[in-house]
């Protein structure tokens, strides 16, 4: 079992490295950090600009070979450079990183269990009002842009906050500048979390609904649920403890695979919802040119996936005992 | 005493076929009643009926009681108060959940039904797993279900039927799934667990073989109605309906003393020498990694003269299906040789190969896989013509020929396969390979996924067709009784070696090898007094795992004979791999056969 | 029941197409005609859904959008499954190491965070350069099931005869592989329209896909969103649900019309 995860976590390994090599090597070509700096006001003269550029290892006047070498040395060493504002890339990176997991880890969560449960409970009913109903929901919810939903869900709040006279919901922000006292701070910032939070939960709870609908039905009819019924069992029971724990093991592989996208998910909900984290500093450092930002997030962004994919192999071993004695043997 | 009465029961499936019409039956206790039809006749719909347990959709009319209780019309909750407590059912698939340990499948079947500990229902079914011959039973009981191999899943099935002591068991096709040998061992362990618990038994089957020796009364069914019931003895020697005559007289049964006829001297046509396939086996769905090696074929050699038959047997798994695929790719064998009318396959290049293609030709076992679903029959019997280069012109006039031929109707050429039976589809495979005129016919298993009828009609015109086109074939079977019809010689396959080959006639008079002797007593005989007189050897144990390589004789895990031997005989099994020995028209690969071969 | 869905899906299809590319003869303004007597108005019967900041149109520009972001997303997906389908037959056909490369680098693509490269590589083009760039990330998920299903097919008894018949290989993919993998490959494509089109609208909403002063339907909601007025936002957005939903669900209908039996022969 060891030997197998090692060589599956050194397949993967080259597959990030490479990948994270690839952007860096796109970013830098397409990208034009000069145009940036040369359209600021004043317009700094051109020598001012070649020695900044030159000195944060973007300037396009060197060769690419040579910017990629002084990057990858750097990138070895834990360092990811610095932005163009001279900021380093590193603190701004973890700091980033922990505003979009904190938005984008409840949204998923939620949305994916809702959806798991749903789903199954649809199946279950197959035909009858609910699935129907959860049905047409999910298919609706899978037809909404994230961008829209968000739009929806802050017109929403915003009537309702006007019919109840209070401002029940905020969204701008993490927090309302200056609330005062940490708990008052403490709810304030729970607040401003619960349309985010409730876009990605939506999104999430569509896809995972229809995934597994369509993997309940297919063990609905299951043999092995008909014996566990003939056994004795009620239906409901016979499908939650031999029907449902069956139909979740294909569901591991979705849910890793979302997982490992769990970073960036929440690039439009960042942006909409004015929380600063990985997804909003991406498309801000594209717009700008930030040749060393964007690398540097899309290497966090392929290392995500690389213990998502090991998750996904030891779950799927604890799941499933076929999986299990396939790698014990 | 009746235990269970179904009065005139109907049965509608959605969409409006009527599977069961006005069915009415009594099980006394303790009784065996056997109901036995062909596909459609609706035994298993009578089956689910009763447990309650039909598809959504089905509606049923009637009245099933239970110790005079009403079942139909019951909530789920009402019925699974019945369901595996006093009317239990095995289905022909063991189908158990594969996530949970056999042992916790087992336990949750005793304590669903009565308030017993955890512990103590754990240890009830060791105890049900020992009772139906599981070895180890309370290791085994934290075993998952995809460590059993099929026979042994149908005991556990057997294991969970009777945990709560029902009164009735329904056996649905419980053996249909498995080799004859497992077959028999699966028969016994059901009649041990009746006789430990009481019960009645209903078994449904279709093969009249299974019923003769096991059922005390017998109903046969017919497109959802009863032809007749009776004591199985009279149903037997004086069906009074003349469907059960004619199913009787489908079965094909071995018997008849068949003089031994001298080998034609004919030239050889096939010949296989110390062919060999191996198969890597990978294991896991995410990474595949080689975990071993199957020996599915491990040096066999046979051949086969112009307008023979040769048949290969054995259980599922012993290389019978590989050997006849490596023959048909006509190319270098991993290792050993073949020889298709005095050419080495390994010599072939393409141009001479597809000419090579027109002699040998496949019918396969399944005929709903082997027909291209989107193609109408025309077009899967013209499909070698044009392959082959037969002009446009003459196609249609030979495929009416063909169909003709193998009894099919001009209007057929228009239809798609699902439009037709699974005899019929049958024949249309067969009139595909004979297209080009072949000299060689390889079968795998062509009958083997058709009703009793239709079986019967299939071995009657490939033997018209051989008689009439001097055919040769290498037909693979499981099914001894089929084998013995059809056969001239036979090939006893076993863990990708042949254990013994001879004349039909010799070989099932007087089997050499223990193993073949054991293929022959597990096929049960459709007769009653016959059967149930019979005495019989069974082989102990599963087929051993291919992967494992084994010193000595493979068959020795198994063999009835070996455990008997003095032990300066056994020692030749376990350090000597026996080979079949040179070449005559009767060998055995066994130190120690049952009859001495060579010295007539 | 489930065919009806796809017939549903169908029939808003052909409204939404015959609304895109009908609505502009017989509305009365031009998508890039300019209303200097009406700023950000109400709609009325001169502008049927009201005006912009600016003073345009925003029915004919709604369905400038809309034009354009069914282009980019037919295309798009039309292109995606034409590589999935060669990349994926080939790789299970023909395996060995030509399907662990292909294999390998659909791996690659699947790790690098699509939105990425796509923001990389498409800002500045013309609308056409979108869709190469979309097709590219969206093709590796279905060129899997492809190979799996070519590789089972191979097995088939029915692709086994033709090939003991002495077919020839690529003869059988045509004759009894690709007519199964048709059904697959047409539900995958009208499914992948819509994943195309909320892909298209997302970036050109992030101002990295069709720029000014080019219209799509993404750019239509980025540039009311937050605005005052919710007439032109609103027109485009669910003028882009109506056609994800109807393309979702012909694809689904589909694969009930074109595959009953998901599993089976």
């Amino acid at each position: 079992m060891a030997g197998f995860l090692v060589r599956r976590l050194v397949g993967r390994g080259v597959l990030v490295v490479l990948a994270g090599s690839l952007a860096y090597l796109l970013a830098a070509g397409v990208l034009d950090p000069r145009a940036e700096f040369e359209g600021r006001a004043p317009r700094p003269p051109e020598a001012v600009v070649e020695a900044r550029l030159s000195a944060l290892n973007l300037s396009d006047r060197v060769p690419l070979a040579s910017r990629y070498r002084i990057w990858a040395r750097g990138v070895l060493h834990g360092d990811f450079g610095r932005t163009q504002e001279g900021e380093p890339v590193n603190a701004e990176l973890w700091r980033r990183l922990g505003v979009s997991l904190r938005l984008s880890v409840p949204g998923s969560v939620i949305g994916s269990v809702l959806g798991v449960l749903l789903g199954a409970y649809a199946a279950v009913r197959r035909g009858q009002g609910a699935d129907r109903v959860i049905t047409a929901g999910s298919y609706l919810l899978l037809a909404v842009p994230v961008f829209v939903l968000a739009a929806l869900l802050q017109m929403a709040a915003a009537t309702a906050n006007d019919a109840m006279g209070v401002r029940v919901f905020a969204w701008v922000g993490e927090s309302t500048p200056g609330e005062p006292g940490a708990f008052r701070g403490l709810v304030d910032q729970a607040r401003h979390l619960v349309l985010p939070t409730a876009t990605i939960a939506l999104a999430q709870f569509a896809l995972y609904c229809r995934y597994q609908r369509g993997l309940m039905l297919d063990v609905l009819h299951a043999d092995f649920v008909r014996t566990a019924r003939a056994r004795g069992l009620r239906r409901r029971r016979a499908l939650l403890r031999h029907g449902l724990r069956t139909a979740l093991i294909p569901m591991i592989t979705y849910f890793s695979y979302a997982s490992g996208l769990l970073v960036l998910s929440g690039v439009f909900t960042e942006k909409i919802f004015g929380r600063h984290g990985l997804g909003e500093w991406l498309v801000d450092s594209i717009t700008r040119g930030d040749v060393n930002a964007v690398a540097a997030i899309e290497c966090a962004a392929a290392c995500a996936v690389l213990p998502a994919g090991l998750v996904s192999d030891v779950l799927s071993g604890l799941l499933d005992p076929r999986l299990r004695a396939g790698a014990a043997a | 005493m009746t235990v269970l009465r179904v009065t005139d029961l109907e049965v509608g499936y959605a969409g409006g076929a009527r599977a069961v019409r006005g069915v009415s039956v009594t099980v006394g206790a303790g009784e065996v009643l056997g109901i036995v039809g062909e596909s459609g006749a609706g035994k298993t719909a009578l089956a689910l009926a009763v447990m309650g347990l039909l598809p959504g959709g089905a509606t049923v009319a009637g009245s099933v009681r239970l110790h005079d209780e009403e079942l139909v019309g019951r909530s789920d909750a009402e019925l699974s108060r019945v369901r595996g407590k006093d009317l239990a059912m095995v289905f022909q698939e063991p189908a158990l959940t594969p996530v949970h340990t056999v042992g916790d499948q087992i336990a949750e079947t005793v304590r669903v039904h009565c308030g017993v500990t955890r512990a103590a229902a754990r240890a009830r079914a060791a105890e049900l797993l020992d009772l139906v011959g599981i070895p180890g039973a309370a290791r085994r009981a934290r075993a998952y279900p995809h460590e059993f191999s099929g026979g042994m899943r149908q005991r556990v099935m057997i294991a969970m039927a009777i945990a709560n002591e029902p009164s009735v068991i329904l056996a649905d096709e419980p053996t249909a799934a498995l080799d004859v040998t497992v077959q028999a061992r699966v028969l016994d362990v059901l009649r041990a667990a009746k006789e430990a618990v009481g019960a009645a038994i209903v078994l449904i089957t279709h093969d009249l073989g299974v019923i003769a020796g096991f059922a005390d009364r017998v109903m046969v069914m017919r497109g959802g109605k009863v032809v007749e019931t009776g004591p199985v003895e009279q149903i037997y020697r004086e069906p009074r309906a003349a469907y059960t005559a004619g199913l009787l007289r489908s079965i094909p049964r071995i018997g008849g003393a068949d003089a031994p006829r001298p080998r034609p001297e004919r030239p050889v046509v096939l010949r296989v020498d110390g062919l060999v396939r191996h198969h890597p086996v990978l294991k896991g769905t995410l990474v595949r990694r080689r975990a071993g090696t199957v020996r599915a074929v491990d040096g066999i050699g046979f051949d086969v003269r112009e307008g023979e038959t040769l048949a290969l047997v054995g259980e599922s798994g012993c290389g019978k299906t590989t050997a006849l695929m490596e023959i048909l790719r006509l190319s270098r064998p991993q290792e050993g040789r073949v020889v298709v009318l005095g050419q080495d396959t390994a010599s072939l290049n393409a141009a001479r190969r597809k000419a090579l293609r027109r002699d040998v030709q496949v019918v396969f076992q399944d005929p709903a896989a082997s027909l291209n679903p989107r193609m109408r029959v025309a077009g899967i019997v013209a499909e070698p013509l044009t392959t082959h280069g037969v002009p446009a012109s003459l196609i249609k006039g030979r495929v009416g020929e063909l169909l003709e031929q193998v009894g099919l109707k001009t209007e057929h050429a228009r239809r798609y396969p699902h439009e037709l039976s699974g005899g019929q589809r049958q024949r249309v495979g067969i009139a595909r390979a004979l297209a080009l005129e072949p000299r060689i016919l390889l079968l795998d298993e062509p009958v083997a996924a058709l009703d009793g009828s239709a079986q019967a009609a299939v071995i009657a015109l490939l033997e018209g067709l051989r008689e009439r086109l001097g055919l040769t074939y290498l037909f693979v079977a499981h099914d001894l009784a089929v084998v013995h019809r059809i056969a001239d010689r036979v090939a006893v396959m076993h863990m990708g070696r042949i254990v013994e080959i001879g004349p039909v006639g010799d070989l099932y008079r007087a089997p050499a090898h223990p193993y073949t002797r054991a293929l022959l007593d597990a096929v049960p005989v459709p007769d009653p007094l016959l059967e149930r007189g019979r005495r019989r050897v069974l082989l102990r144990g599963d087929t051993p795992d291919p992967m494992t390589p084994v010193r000595g004789c493979r068959f020795r895990s198994r063999c009835p004979r070996y455990p008997m031997l003095p032990a300066a005989d056994g020692r030749l099994c376990e350090e000597q791999d026996p080979s079949p020995g040179r070449e005559t028209d009767r060998l055995v690969a066994c130190h120690h056969p049952l009859v001495t071969i060579g010295a007539e | 029941m489930r065919t009806r869905r796809g017939a549903a899906g169908a029939v808003l299809l052909v409204l939404v197409f015959l609304l895109a590319f009908a609505g502009p003869l017989v509305s009365p303004w031009g998508w890039d005609e300019t209303d200097f007597t009406a700023f950000r108005q109400e709609p009325s019967a001169r502008h049927w859904l009201g005006t912009t900041q600016s003073g345009r149109d925003v029915f004919a520009l709604t369905l400038r959008g809309a034009r354009r972001s069914l282009a980019i997303g037919l295309l798009a997906a039309v292109l995606s499954t034409g590589v999935a389908a060669v990349i994926g037959t080939a790789a299970g056909f023909a395996g060995g190491a030509l399907d662990r490369a292909l294999m390998w680098g659909a791996d690659l693509l699947l790790v690098l965070p699509p939105f990425l490269v796509v923001a990389l590589l498409a800002p500045g083009g013309a609308w056409p350069m979108l869709v190469p760039v979309l097709a590219a990330f969206m093709w590796m998920l279905t060129a899997k099931v492809v190979r799996a299903m070519t590789r089972s097919l191979r097995e088939r008894e029915y692709v086994l005869a033709a090939r003991f018949l002495g077919v020839s290989g690529p003869r059988v993919i045509v004759r009894h592989v690709s007519p199964r993998l048709a059904s697959l490959l047409a539900v995958d494509a009208s499914l992948t329209v819509g994943v195309a089109i909320i892909a298209e609208g997302g970036l050109s909403y992030l101002g990295l896909g069709v720029r000014p002063p080019d219209v799509s339907l993404g750019t239509l909601v980025a540039e009311g969103h937050g605005a005052a007025a919710t007439w032109p936002a609103g027109a485009a957005a669910g003028l882009l649900v109506l056609i994800v939903l109807a393309v979702n669900l012909l694809g689904d209908g589909l694969r009930d019309v074109l595959d009953p039996l998901r599993d089976g022969r």
